[in-house]
């Protein structure tokens, strides 16, 4: 899960998005109709996170709503995945859900790499003391889990959606602090980065100027990877009473409730936990097709 | 590869797959009659008297210790290794001690044994002895001779006897022996409390027989049990962890175990009374499910905003779907108590009263946005979301939120932090009214979490007090009684129901009887299999 | 070379520790919420609250709170739990420290088992069917939320299926091993109980089995690919056209490099094993460290929690530093560039 997170791989050269992107792209997409589907999920869950009050069939169920007099109720046409404890439609629920959990993939991601790519930019281009330093944090960070991290940050304070999106990121920006500090480390005695140096420019210049564009591949297939695994990972911590709090339609948190009531109401658990599949192999797929296109290596 | 060593593989290989299949096949099975299997979900949490406060913990307790006396549904409690007490002023309390009853090492229990308990029970100063706190201290109880024992509180009390049945007594010199130089209590040492995480030494009728940690312990019997042993009592008890309905509705209806605990799901219950070779129990507990409403905080410390939201709430969908059944509440004490007064007013929803008493509020709805928070098991999140749903009516905003119980006790515990409504349970731990009125609405119980009313009147107090210096039961429970009414009147908080002790219990199971004091209802010696 | 390097290591380690050590003990004193007054149950009056206060040695300051914590986790002595009967967490944690391994090191062997020949079947099936099962295996694999898996297994296979036992470590009637090494497993060989062996061992497959599968999808993923490579390799081509078996190359060359491939990503497995028993000890009422864990979190028995997270983080390093030094063992050139 989390701290298998697998690395994107790294370029040994910094290489040109732009040359024949497009004839790759469209050779990639036609051989590998995997790439096309997680791209698709991957749109399908964007679509339905902004439009899900008007997807859900019952978008008020999301909330602090009972009905009483259809809890429990299995799938059926008026409500697909059934209904759960007080009644509310769980399809709804798990629609209005994935706003949840990409806007904690989304925050998380762009926090890590926000506070992270920076810091190894400059760990690797600064070197001596300050890299040192930075690296030694970013192992203590690392010396557990993330998994364990982010449960431990999170119990600790009080569990929330703020607080899921602050624990994870806290533990994330260690992956994009390592692989930019790996990516700099390589790049920095390019030539390019010479010549910039004797035209006289800044350190700063160079590495954010001239260095640090040679990431951006790299760091979007990271990222969209990376997505699909906070995803999981904030299901992990609602599966364990950790993350956002009821009423908040959470995947996790719903398999969590549901597992109560197994094996009877056996919807409860089995949509949930669905839906947080579905997203993590979308973004998985889309970021292994993406790496394809944009020229990493298998 | 020949064909010969490949075959010669999977013979192999089959035989492990039947000799692993075969292993596994009496770890299923149902086993000796004899033996009573127990499934919770609750952790174990040691054997030891003084410690317990909680029914997990309380079971093993029961089955290996014994108290002086023994809770009685809606009476009071009977002698147990007491035959007979005294008190004339409830403030000097006599007992003559049952004659013949031996320790598990096969020592005669003698009144010695019971002052080292208390005194131990009081020095550790953890779960119960709260109920004794400013009336008994160390060395204050005495052994008149071997069979008779002297309490002397330093006020009188009169539910002294129903707080004694949470006190267990100890083999003293079997504890002395086993007892590590080094601890926090001084002579003491660490007063036996290591030895007794994976020992007992009691009298009960059951002596530890095996503690795997997290998943299960069991009991054998006590041959020299001074109670005797019939046919079809329990050998042995194994108690066992299950974390899961699933996984407990599947061992019960497979006959593999013969007791699943009151902690599952309502549905569960539902469920499994379906298969037929389950009986589902249902009795009223001397239990409280109720919301407290923080009586010191804007709005709530507005008696008619309090009225208002109680007329509110839907009581009979709370009792009827969300607990699946249960008694409608009638004030702080349980239907089944003694004392319990029939003549309190019944939780009511009438939406135009609330209206009415909301009008006469000096507080407009739409001011505050209140807060309920709540632990995240059991009915208390479908109750806040039908709560909230409920004072929407009344055009007030709740704010539900959950938390983790040391969270919630932390914010409990002070007028300011305590949120304007917290739901809990309250289960009698001792059979007296006093737990639902003093530990609820006196002064002295602010800052417990069943206290998180905040609630004062000087007039409560009053007589509240004057019930606990009250020698004669009856007196003293009127006065309760009396007390509790006046809380209701003030509605310091929604007493929502008295929910059913459900169990789930194999048929061959007999004799099962609900006690309703916390931790009473399993003394697997009183039950017979057949 | 190897001593050297295991030393600064070790120091390196010290570091970090400690610096998790201060994280820890920061987060954990100024959490939220009141453990002491829920320990000691709902009518627990002042007197004995302060009294446990003094007692778990809450009443000092925090550098001196912070000393004493440093002072006795070196000692192995991590004060007391806030959870009845309030135990050393010392010994808690060697309780239940070594089912936790007992699963994960079997997990572990399971992907191990069954990734590599997984992953050597779809190299050399390159794009017919058996590699497109693998892909979507893998990627499932991967994606598979474990609690969700692990509830799944439970439900299907223990439940509907009744081939395996549901939960917990050993069957109800059946007494542990004698504690030799914790692991019951190797117990019970040591006091020459096959049958109890066996009988551990049907216990101990559901939870493998979910927290296997997603480091056995990544193990496959990557011993195809590192079977690939080499695949093009010179040196395999020229074995092969010199008319030696593709059974033997496969054997011979390429299933060591696939080994290797393979220890690379053990160290970060370990990782997710730790991380995963969390989840799967809760579902499967495995009696470990990741379940007590979750107890702990729950109820913020704080020094638990501090020892728990050491306890990890000490584990993780480990592992780490044996795969480090293993794989330079194995692979010689990489001795020179173990800094990155």
């Amino acid at each position: 899960m989390t701290s298998i997170a697998p690395s994107a791989p790294l370029d040994d050269e910094p290489h040109s998005v732009a040359v024949g992107l497009g004839t790759r792209a469209w050779a990639s997409l036609r051989n590998s109709p995997l790439t096309v589907i997680g791209f698709l999920v991957c749109l399908g869950l964007v679509v339905m996170a902004a439009f899900a009050p008007w997807i859900a069939p019952f978008p008020e169920d999301a909330g602090a709503v009972v009905k009483f007099h259809q809890r429990l109720q299995p799938p059926s046409a008026e409500h697909w995945f059934g209904t759960d404890l007080v009644g509310r439609d769980v399809l709804s629920r798990i629609v209005m859900g994935s706003r949840i959990s990409l806007a904690t993939a989304v925050a998380v991601i762009v926090a890590a790499a926000l506070i992270g790519v920076p810091l190894g930019v400059i760990a690797a281009y600064r070197g001596g003391w300050t890299g040192a330093s930075i690296m030694r944090i970013n192992e203590v960070f690392l010396a557990i889990p993330s998994l364990v991290f982010v449960l431990v940050v999170t119990s600790l304070m009080r569990p929330s959606l703020p607080v899921t999106i602050f624990a994870i990121a806290l533990a994330w920006w260690t992956w994009y602090a390592r692989l930019a500090y790996g990516e700099v480390l390589s790049l920095k005695e390019e030539q390019f980065v010479d010549a910039a140096r004797t035209s006289g420019a800044s350190d700063l210049r160079i590495a954010f100027g001239e260095i640090l564009p040679n990431l951006t591949s790299v760091l979007i297939v990271k990222t969209t990877l990376d997505l699909g695994y906070v995803i999981l990972l904030g299901a992990s911590l609602g599966f364990l009473g950790l993350g956002p709090q009821p009423p908040a339609p959470e995947w996790g948190t719903m398999v969590a409730e549901g597992r109560e009531q197994l094996p009877d109401a056996w919807w409860l658990t089995t949509f949930p936990g669905l839906a947080v599949f579905a997203a993590v192999v979308g973004f998985n797929l889309f970021g292994d097709g993406l790496n394809d296109i944009l020229g990493g290596r298998d | 590869m020949s064909r010969f060593s490949l075959s010669r593989r999977a013979a192999l290989f089959a035989s492990v797959a039947l000799l692993a299949a075969s292993f596994a096949a009496p770890a299923a099975a149902a086993g000796d009659p004899a033996t009573l299997t127990v499934i919770t979900r609750l952790t174990d949490t040691g054997f030891d008297p003084a410690f317990h406060f909680a029914e997990f913990d309380g079971m093993d307790v029961l089955n290996l210790y014994e108290p002086l006396v023994y809770p009685q549904k809606g009476a009071a409690p009977s002698g147990h290794l007491a035959e007979s007490w005294d008190s004339p002023d409830a403030k000097v309390w006599t007992f003559k001690l049952r004659k013949g009853v031996k320790f598990h090492d096969g020592k005669d229990l003698r009144a010695k044994d019971v002052v080292y308990s208390i005194d131990r029970m009081l020095t550790i100063n953890k779960g119960y002895s709260y109920l004794w706190a400013g009336l008994l201290k160390p060395g204050t109880t005495t052994a008149v001779d071997d069979y008779t024992v002297k309490f002397t509180l330093e006020r009188p009390f009169g539910p002294f006897l129903d707080t004694i049945v949470q006190f267990f007594v100890l083999n003293s010199e079997f504890m002395k022996a086993n007892t590590a130089k080094e601890g926090p209590f001084g002579d003491n040492g660490d007063y036996g409390t290591a030895f007794l995480k994976k020992a007992d030494a009691g009298s009960g009728p059951y002596t530890l027989a095996e503690v795997v940690p997290d998943s299960r312990r069991a009991y054998k019997r006590f041959d020299a049990y001074w109670g005797g042993w019939k046919d079809k009592q329990f050998n042995r008890v194994v108690v066992q962890l299950v974390g899961e309905a699933a996984t407990a509705r599947e061992l019960i209806a497979k006959g593999d175990v013969d007791f699943v605990d009151q902690w599952q799901p309502v549905e569960f219950y539902k469920n499994v009374a379906k298969e037929p070779n389950v009986t589902v129990p249902e009795t009223p507990d001397m239990k409280l499910y109720f919301i407290q409403m923080n009586t010191q905080r804007p709005p709530l410390d507005d008696i008619n905003f309090r009225r208002a939201i109680s007329y509110a709430f839907d009581y009979k969908t709370a009792v009827e779907q969300v607990m699946g059944g249960a008694v409608l509440g009638q004030g702080p004490i349980p239907s089944s108590m003694p004392g319990f007064d029939a003549s309190t007013p019944k939780a009511t929803t009438d939406i135009a009263k609330a209206k009415e008493f909301l009008a006469k509020s000096k507080y407009k709805p739409d001011q505050f946005v209140l807060e309920f928070q709540f632990i995240k098991a059991g009915v208390h999140e479908p109750i806040s979301l039908l709560f909230q749903a409920n004072m929407a009516q009344l055009g007030i905003k709740i704010d539900i939120k959950a938390e983790q119980w040391p969270v919630l006790t932390k914010n409990a515990a002070k007028p300011d932090t305590a949120p304007h409504f917290f739901p809990v349970y309250n289960t009698a731990k001792y059979p007296s009214p006093d737990a639902f009125t003093h530990g609820m609405y006196h002064p002295q119980s602010h800052g417990g979490w069943q206290a998180a009313s905040h609630y004062a009147n000087p007039q409560v107090t009053k007589m509240i007090d004057e019930a606990r210096t009250t020698a004669d039961a009856a007196k003293r429970n009127k006065l309760y009684a009396d007390a509790a009414k006046i809380v209701v009147d003030d509605a310091a908080a929604l007493w929502v129901a008295y929910p059913f002790h459900r169990v789930a219990v194999n048929k061959r199971i007999k004799n099962y009887q609900h006690v309703g004091v916390m931790a009473f209802d399993l003394r697997a010696y009183n039950l017979r299999y057949e | 070379m190897t001593m050297r390097f295991v030393v600064r290591r070790f120091f390196e380690l010290a570091v970090v520790l400690g610096g998790l050590a201060i994280l820890i003990f920061v987060i954990s004193r100024v959490l939220p919420g009141d453990p002491i007054r829920y320990a000691l149950g709902p009518n627990a009056s002042p007197q004995q609250i302060e009294q446990m206060r003094t007692e778990m040695g809450l009443d000092e300051s925090l550098p001196v709170q912070f000393i004493r914590l440093v002072e006795g986790s070196i000692a192995g002595n991590f004060g007391r739990s806030t959870i009845p009967p309030f135990g050393s967490v010392g010994i808690d944690i060697a309780t239940y420290l070594p089912a936790s391994l007992e699963l994960a090191f079997f997990a572990m062997i399971l992907a191990i088992a069954l990734g590599v020949p997984l992953g050597v079947t779809a190299a050399l099936y390159r794009d017919r069917w058996p590699d497109q099962a693998s892909r979507v295996l893998a990627f499932s694999g991967v994606a598979i939320p474990v609690f969700w898996l692990a509830l799944m297994i439970q439900l299907v296979v223990a439940f509907r299926l009744g081939w395996l036992p549901a939960l917990g470590r050993i069957g109800r009637n059946v007494a542990p091993p004698i504690d030799v090494t914790g692991f019951y497993l190797i117990d019970s060989l040591l006091a020459a109980d096959i049958g109890l062996f066996f009988h551990c061992l049907t216990f101990l497959v559901l939870p493998a089995l979910a927290l296997a599968a997603s480091p056995l999808a990544m193990i496959m993923r990557l011993v195809r690919a590192s079977m690939l490579e080499e695949m093009g390799k010179d040196y395999v081509l020229t074995a092969r056209a010199n008319g030696m078996p593709r059974v033997l190359v496969v054997y011979k060359y390429m299933l060591r490099n696939a080994f290797s491939a393979t220890l690379t990503i053990v160290g970060l497995l370990v990782g997710y094993f730790v991380g995963s028993a969390f989840i799967v000890e809760t579902v499967f009422s495995w009696p470990g460290l990741g379940r007590y864990g979750v107890r702990a979190l729950q109820f913020k028995d704080f020094n638990a929690i501090v020892a728990v997270t050491l306890v990890v983080g000490i584990a993780y390093a480990a592992a780490n530093t044996v795969v480090t030094v293993l794989y330079g063992w194995l692979d010689p050139r990489l001795r020179l560039s173990e800094r990155k």
